[in-house]
């Protein structure tokens, strides 16, 4: 009689590619069923690559090139995981000079370009950071009055992404109606895919539009303002699918808080959004044809009129176009298992809470129904960093500058990686963090510590080595991306752009910018 | 018409139209010619065989993939692990005939039905705990229990997110 055909009597071959067809977390489980299992995982690249690319919270965005062996993926994988964890920190190679910039001017590095607004100068511009050979560059430099072809237009904020080649400027021509304009970055006129030159807002009031944000994600943009009049004032948030129409039913609005700056949103992948304002709360912007679904609200023990949300870099268009030739795999960070930083910029006691947005996804029926308490989504989804002075983020990775010593000029730079994989990946430098912590957290403006709060979201951290800058230098501003990092700073009037490569099969490199 | 001979020695007649859905067929068809010669499947018995081609007259003349939209799905592939009505019926075996039916057809090279079958068992693992997995296929646990606790710990990651 023939044997009786099992399961572990089915070739390797045929048993890696059945667990290829399931989720990482039951690949995971198949290893620890019996000695076959595991040796098939660990021989099967393919297996490993799955596992590889959730636990570090990637998305496979575009997968052109399949000459590139499966392995080679995979090493790469974890190699770029592990450069985090060992970047080289001392001084760049190279520096090209340029003329200072205004200290007002806004200033963000986003897809591998330096873009900036001066607000006062009616000046923007745009150029790539020190770009590869293979990258499509826009470099253009606005000078006032025109920013948009409306003459005389007062501007209240540019946005721009260079992934999608779109500049959107928010401006008032005549009395207090705002416009949004649209443009091309690489070129005049309208954005080729725009669905038209102007974005309008739906109500034409006649109070006075104060402290405004623009901000835009995939198809979506969204305004966000305060609006005066005598007697009151209230916040508005507009959004539009500005692919799809140039007007909007899409609002949120609310009375304002006692906080200075605009009200606080940001996009979570492409039809999600959350508005920072009482509390943490969680529309859907699914369906634009109407106001945004409210879906929830985290209750958050620090006053939101104190939080700001750092900018989340979406590196998909840069990579689409920088690494095309050179990478087989394109990943981007999952949105929702990747991290949103907030703030708060209090006199020297700087806080930044780092929250894990699984906790904007895994919502269950009743979540609309009742505010969520603090105690129940933030202590295991969040951690409270203490005193960063400058903090950046990029899907699972977050730096931060420390400061060491009395003048200011010294400081630390460290990584702290929240990926699940972190510490596999950190092939054992830097700490491995999984105890709670406890912070004093801060009420008001001025610092006043209140309660204390602890929280325990893991991560690895590691400490780069200390960096001093000269008498009159200035660290202005610091962001990742997915393989760099960007450092501003400015001596003596001039405005220096330090880019470091992660992957250390390439040089580091400075640029200055003006 | 082909004769297949199956390794208990009996003959099936099938259409050329059916049969060539299994790659390995199709090509040898392709080397030898027009034959009435039987092709002898030794690794295939007729039991399995039956199950093959009632799999492959069901979807007569749907489009073969190709080679070219294999590679790129490869890794993009969505992991689901859909599988159609008709082919859920019948794929619904016990575990032997699944077992088969997935040699059979990573023999024959009919790459849609090695997808139903390995699809099928994934869905059986799916969600379970090894201590599941081991009952379902019934699986002696040949770790020491150390290297049980040191694999557990490597994957726990895994379990709370």
């Amino acid at each position: 009689m023939k044997p009786q055909t099992g399961f572990l009597s089915l070739a390797e071959e045929l048993l890696s590619y059945i667990l290829s067809f399931l989720p990482h977390r039951d690949i995971l489980r198949c290893t620890s069923v019996c000695r076959t299992l595991r040796q098939t995982y660990l021989s099967s690249s393919e297996l490993q690559y799955i596992v590889e690319i959730n636990g570090q919270q990637l998305l496979v965005i575009s997968n052109p090139d399949n000459s590139i062996p499966i392995s080679k993926r995979l090493q790469r994988l974890r190699d770029e995981a592990h450069a985090w964890f060992k970047v080289d920190t001392r001084p760049f190679l190279k520096m090209v000079p340029v003329t200072r910039t205004a200290l007002l001017r806004e200033i963000i590095v986003a897809g591998g370009y330096f873009c900036s607004w001066d607000r006062l100068g009616d000046t923007a511009m745009i150029f790539p950071v020190h770009p590869k050979p293979s990258q499509q560059s826009i470099r253009r430099n606005w000078l006032p009055g025109t920013l948009c072809s409306v003459p005389h237009s007062r501007k209240f904020d540019v946005f721009m992404d260079p992934a999608q080649n779109l500049i959107a400027v928010a401006y008032a021509a005549d009395h207090n109606t705002v416009y949004i304009n649209l443009g091309a970055l690489d070129g005049d006129g309208v954005h080729p895919e725009a669905a038209g030159e102007t974005l309008f807002l739906s109500d034409d009031s006649r109070s006075v539009t104060r402290k405004t944000r623009l901000k835009g994600f995939g198809r979506h943009i969204a305004l966000s303002r305060r609006l005066n009049d005598e007697n009151n004032s209230v916040w508005q948030l507009h959004i539009w699918d500005w692919k799809y129409s140039t007007t909007s039913s899409s609002i949120l609005s609310g009375a304002v808080l006692d906080r200075p700056g605009p009200i606080e949103f940001c996009f979570l992948g492409n039809n999600r959004l959350l508005v920072i304002a009482d509390n943490l709360n969680l529309y859907s912007i699914e369906n634009m044809s109407q106001t945004p679904e409210f879906l929830a609200c985290f209750l958050i023990p620090i006053p939101s009129m104190l939080l700001q949300c750092l900018p989340m870099i979406d590196d998909i268009g840069y990579d689409s176009q920088l690494h095309m030739q050179a990478q087989a795999t394109m990943c981007t960070s999952d949105p929702t298992h990747r991290l949103i930083c907030l703030i708060t910029r209090c006199a020297r006691d700087n806080l930044a809470l780092i929250i894990s947005t699984r906790i904007f996804f895994d919502l269950d029926e009743m979540a609309a129904a009742m505010p969520i308490p603090w105690e129940h989504w933030g202590p295991s989804n969040t951690r409270i960093l203490q005193r960063p002075s400058h903090s950046t983020i990029n899907g699972n990775r977050v730096l931060q500058t420390l400061h060491v010593g009395a003048h200011n000029r010294q400081f630390i730079l460290q990584l702290l990686d929240f990926s699940p994989l972190a510490a596999t990946n950190a092939r054992g430098l830097g700490r491995v963090v999984k105890e709670p912590s406890t912070t004093c957290i801060i009420v008001d403006r001025i610092g006043t510590r209140g309660e204390s709060l602890t929280t325990s979201l893991p991560y690895v951290q590691v400490a780069f080595s200390h960096r001093k800058f000269g008498a009159h230098a200035l660290l202005r501003d610091i962001w990742i991306d997915k393989d760099r990092i960007y450092m501003l700073s400015r001596s003596r009037s001039i405005d220096r752009l330090e880019v470091i490569d992660v992957r250390s099969d390439l040089p580091s490199d400075v640029v200055s910018t003006g | 018409m082909v004769h297949l001979v199956t390794s208990d020695n009996v003959e099936f007649v099938v259409d050329k139209e059916v049969v060539e859905r299994s790659v390995l067929i199709k090509n040898m068809l392709e080397d030898v010619g027009e034959t009435d010669q039987s092709i002898p499947l030794a690794n295939v018995s007729s039991a399995v065989l039956r199950k093959v081609i009632e799999y492959c007259e069901h979807h007569r003349g749907e489009p073969l993939p190709s080679a070219d939209a294999d590679q790129n799905q490869d890794e993009t592939r969505k992991r689901t692990t859909d599988i159609s009505e008709w082919d859920q019926k019948f794929i619904t075996v016990d575990q032997e005939m699944l077992f088969e039916i997935i040699l059979a057809a990573n023999y024959l090279d009919i790459k849609s039905l090695l997808d139903v079958g390995c699809k099928t068992v994934a869905n059986m693992i799916k969600g379970k705990t090894p201590d599941e997995i081991r009952r379902l296929f019934n699986i002696v646990n040949d770790f020491t229990p150390e290297e049980e606790a040191q694999i557990k710990k490597e994957n726990e990651w895994a379990e709370d997110r």
